[in-house]
């Protein structure tokens, strides 16, 4: 029967998400897991620096070019101050960036006291999904474990020439 | 907003420096702006851009050549105060000249309603 449903009492950080699985994060099933990057921090907007240098970085060794360097920057700055100026306060932010043949995927989770993801109207949002390829923002679990999530993903350019 | 926390406020003069040079004219400000703005920091880019925005002074320049990070807070800072500035007859200048600030304005399509120029001298020449 494997782990079906062990999920939710196994204390972990997936416990809390309100999501039955099969003991596996969903997000990482078809994606080999060796060249993820996580960045764990405080919720704290001084720790965005920080985030940025690592989106950077990740843009740079997958040799996407400045432009879409500085998008991803941007991107990953927005986002993250999202999920920060939402955070329950003492939390953690959680990043994970995938990189895939030709795109990095960014996601990021905190816990959040609010009930419904940030509105989609905002000047932040459009720059966002200007930004990005895909872009998507959602929350999970009841009550004390009600997580925030955004995910993006950020394409390399195709090459003219 | 509410005052950043103490921890904060070490952060943010880390990350940003925000200076006001006098160039020998009373309605003319420039406002030079060196490090990263972000959430934290485009606060107190903010402060200095509302006290700046008012009369007696009739041009204002905001000198973005030595920033290397302009997050969404701050492109929409920028753009509301050119807003505001056009609504009170004071001209509201920036000056950017490379790809860290001149790419997040233009893919965000809001260069379109700024006055952007590629020095401090290009900003003020004609400033009667």
């Amino acid at each position: 029967m494997g782990s079906r449903g062990t999920v939710a009492g196994n204390g972990s950080a997936m416990a809390n998400r309100g999501i039955v699985v099969d003991g596996e994060d969903p997000a990482a099933a078809s994606i080999g897991a060796r060249d993820d990057v996580e960045v764990r921090l405080d919720a704290r907007l001084e720790q965005l620096p920080l985030v940025r240098s690592v989106a950077v970085n990740i843009a740079m060794r997958a040799d996407f070019d400045v432009d879409s360097i500085s998008d991803l920057e941007l991107a990953v700055d927005e986002s993250c101050s999202v999920l920060i100026t939402r955070a329950r306060p003492g939390s953690t932010l959680a990043c994970r960036f995938t990189l895939a043949d030709d795109e990095i995927v960014f996601r990021a989770e905190v816990a959040s006291p609010e009930p419904t993801p940030p509105s989609t109207s905002t000047f932040g949002w459009r720059v966002l999904s200007t930004l990005t390829d895909r872009v998507r923002c959602w929350v999970d679990g009841q009550d004390a474990h009600r997580v925030l999530y955004l995910e993006l993903v950020k394409r390399r350019p195709v090459l003219s020439g | 907003m509410t005052e950043p926390e103490p921890t904060a406020r070490a952060g943010i003069q880390r990350m940003v420096a925000i200076t006001r040079t006098d160039v020998g004219r009373k309605d003319v400000v420039v406002i030079g702006v060196s490090g990263e703005l972000d959430l934290l920091t485009t606060q107190e880019l903010e402060k200095q851009l509302s006290s700046a925005l008012a009369p007696p002074n009739r041009v204002v320049v905001v000198d973005l050549s030595e920033v290397r990070f302009l997050g969404s807070a701050a492109l929409s800072a920028l753009l509301s105060s050119a807003e505001s500035a056009g609504s009170n007859g004071i001209e509201f200048k920036l000056v950017a000249a490379d790809r860290a600030t001149l790419r997040p304005m233009e893919v965000t399509g809001i260069s379109s309603n700024l006055t952007i120029f590629g020095s401090v001298d290009e900003a003020l020449a004609g400033v009667g």
